[in-house]
């Protein structure tokens, strides 16, 4: 086993998502057997415990589940200050591209903090009903969710296992520095036109949502999670490094700047996936979802608040806009 | 629709006990109309507390159906079940539960706190069920200073307060004295003659004669014997 096991910060994280793996690994039999025999309508003595495990499990789930969500920002935490023992890795960036693994465990992280909102949501909803009409549903996503979270550990386990302190790790100015002549921007668009997508999207999603269009509010979101993403990166995050060539999505977790970086992507993440959950949930149960929707857009006002204060601030301390980057001939590292 | 307010059928509730199961109540039938007074007569472990806390929702049981006005109590999840309670059921223990701290009024108030009612109905439906259960010349003192007796007599005050039409009731009368217990009684005769279905609980004798009764029910190791 890699020593860096040791390391006080990688140890707790990795207790704590083990943890949350045991238990979930315990309630499983439990929600099998709910998918299984569970009949709302049934008065039989199984069906009644049945209704008292589903309780349990359901009281196990929300926690341990409320728990997960809070070890993401945890797992970003601890990337960030393995960046002070690495050689060469300047925040978090550097350490996760040690291995190609580390972006997807990246992503698959993404992907179950999303999955982990959307049976929130759906438990929220079974509860709120009198006839637990969800059940079925809300067990299904937590079969899948168990199966994502195993992978996930596997590769978080993985990943630290593999981590080599003693490598010499890019740092994000390399990883996220600007190609000679290449545009990184989607869809071809330059730094100023999206800057005003960014806004324009964002109104067009309140406007949608205001309006009760559930598929243009939905295109909304995805299109506004790509726009924000660059638009933080090639643009807000600037201001908040106030370097024009900074675009590191890691560096803005650091003490330096105030760990705004949390306050940004969470945000920006909270936003988007109560949003999203809440319209996946209202076409997998046909049922209002109002409530989120409404705090979804409160969180994403917000993030453009808080990016669009780090620009009116520079510009007011300074008279003037961030002045453009100047191109360093960086290549990529191959 | 039913012409029962409660209508239980096969109710079976147990715990396990050294590997096997101890049934506290076994495929127990039983139906009540609205408007009557059903005395519930057994020894201590007959299963009639059981009984009265699963028609009012407080423990769920391990098979059967319990109906109350058309509602499957069992079914209900936590919130409806609460709502349930607050609209439907009043509730008086043996032991009274009362807040020691709280006044008299104050501890009357304590189910209508969730109830979606405004203050000037809340004081209103407090002093109404004070009146009601003759306590209304203690409203301002505190819980821990009264007797037995005025201690049950708020507990029925505070069952009452949210005007539920059943009244559950698990030994009334086990720590009054004599004079306080028939005092309880005409109350509860007041009560049935208000229209409410009332379910007593007991192993008083007293019980046993009540003219306004419409049943008394013997219950024993867990079903209704005669």
């Amino acid at each position: 086993m890699n020593p860096i096991f040791l390391d006080r910060n990688i140890f707790v994280y990795a207790l704590s998502e083990t943890v949350v793996w045991i238990v979930l690994f315990f309630a499983m039999p439990a929600a099998v057997a709910l998918l299984r025999y569970w009949d709302f309508s049934s008065y039989t003595a199984l069906q009644f415990r049945l209704e008292r495990r589903a309780y349990l499990l359901m009281s196990v789930a929300v926690f341990v589940f409320v728990l997960k969500l809070l070890l993401f920002p945890y797992f970003i935490f601890t990337l960030d200050k393995l960046s002070a023992i690495v050689p060469g890795a300047m925040c978090a960036a550097g350490v996760i591209s040690f291995d190609p693994s580390g972006m997807h465990l990246l992503y698959l992280k993404i992907a179950v903090l999303f999955m982990l909102v959307l049976w929130l949501v759906v438990n929220q909803y079974d509860l709120a009903g009198g006839n637990y009409r969800w059940s079925r549903l809300k067990y299904r996503l937590f079969v899948l969710l168990f199966v994502l979270i195993s992978v996930e550990l596997w590769l978080t386990l993985r990943f630290f296992n593999a981590l080599d302190i003693h490598a010499v790790l890019n740092c994000c100015a390399t990883l996220y520095g600007l190609l000679e002549g290449m545009n990184p921007l989607p869809f071809g668009l330059e730094k100023i036109p999206m800057v005003v997508l960014f806004y324009l999207v964002w109104f067009f999603a309140l406007f949608s949502h205001a309006a009760r269009k559930p598929l243009r509010h939905f295109a909304a979101l995805m299109l506004f999670a790509v726009i924000a993403y660059y638009s933080v990166l090639y643009f807000f995050g600037t201001y908040i490094y106030e370097l024009p060539g900074h675009h590191c999505p890691f560096c803005m977790f650091q003490r330096d700047y105030w760990y705004v970086g949390y306050a940004v992507w969470g945000l920006l993440a909270g936003g988007l996936f109560l949003g999203i959950a809440a319209l996946v949930a209202e076409i997998m149960m046909r049922e209002k979802v109002s409530l989120l929707k409404r705090i979804s857009s409160w969180l994403l006002s917000l993030f453009v608040l808080l990016c669009t204060v780090y620009v009116v601030s520079y510009v007011i301390r300074n008279g003037t806009l961030l002045p453009e980057e100047v191109s360093t001939g960086m290549v990529m590292p191959m | 629709m039913s012409q029962y307010l409660i209508e239980i059928q096969d109710l079976e509730r147990f715990f396990a006990e050294g590997g096997g199961r101890l049934y506290v109540l076994q495929n127990l039938c039983l139906n009540v109309k609205r408007g009557e007074c059903v005395v519930l007569q057994g020894i201590s472990g007959s299963g009639k507390t059981t009984l009265l806390n699963l028609i009012a929702g407080i423990d769920r049981p391990d098979s059967g159906r319990i109906l109350v006005g058309g509602e499957p109590v069992n079914k209900l999840s936590d919130r409806f079940l609460s709502i349930f309670r607050g609209r439907h059921v009043g509730m008086v223990f043996q032991h009274y539960h009362l807040i020691d701290h709280l006044s008299v009024s104050q501890n009357v108030a304590v189910p209508l706190t969730a109830a979606d009612m405004g203050f000037a109905e809340q004081r209103q439906r407090v002093r109404q069920a004070m009146a009601l259960a003759n306590i209304s010349h203690k409203a301002d003192s505190t819980a821990a200073t009264l007797s037995g007796g005025e201690k049950q007599r708020v507990a029925i005050a505070r069952a009452l307060a949210s005007d539920p039409e059943i009244i559950l009731c698990d030994e009334p009368t086990a720590n009054l004295d004599r004079a306080n217990a028939e005092a309880l009684i005409v109350l509860f005769e007041k009560l049935h003659n208000m229209g409410k279905t009332v379910i007593i609980a007991t192993h008083d004798p007293r019980f046993l004669s009540l003219p306004f009764a419409s049943r008394v029910l013997r219950m024993e190791q867990g079903e209704i014997v005669s």
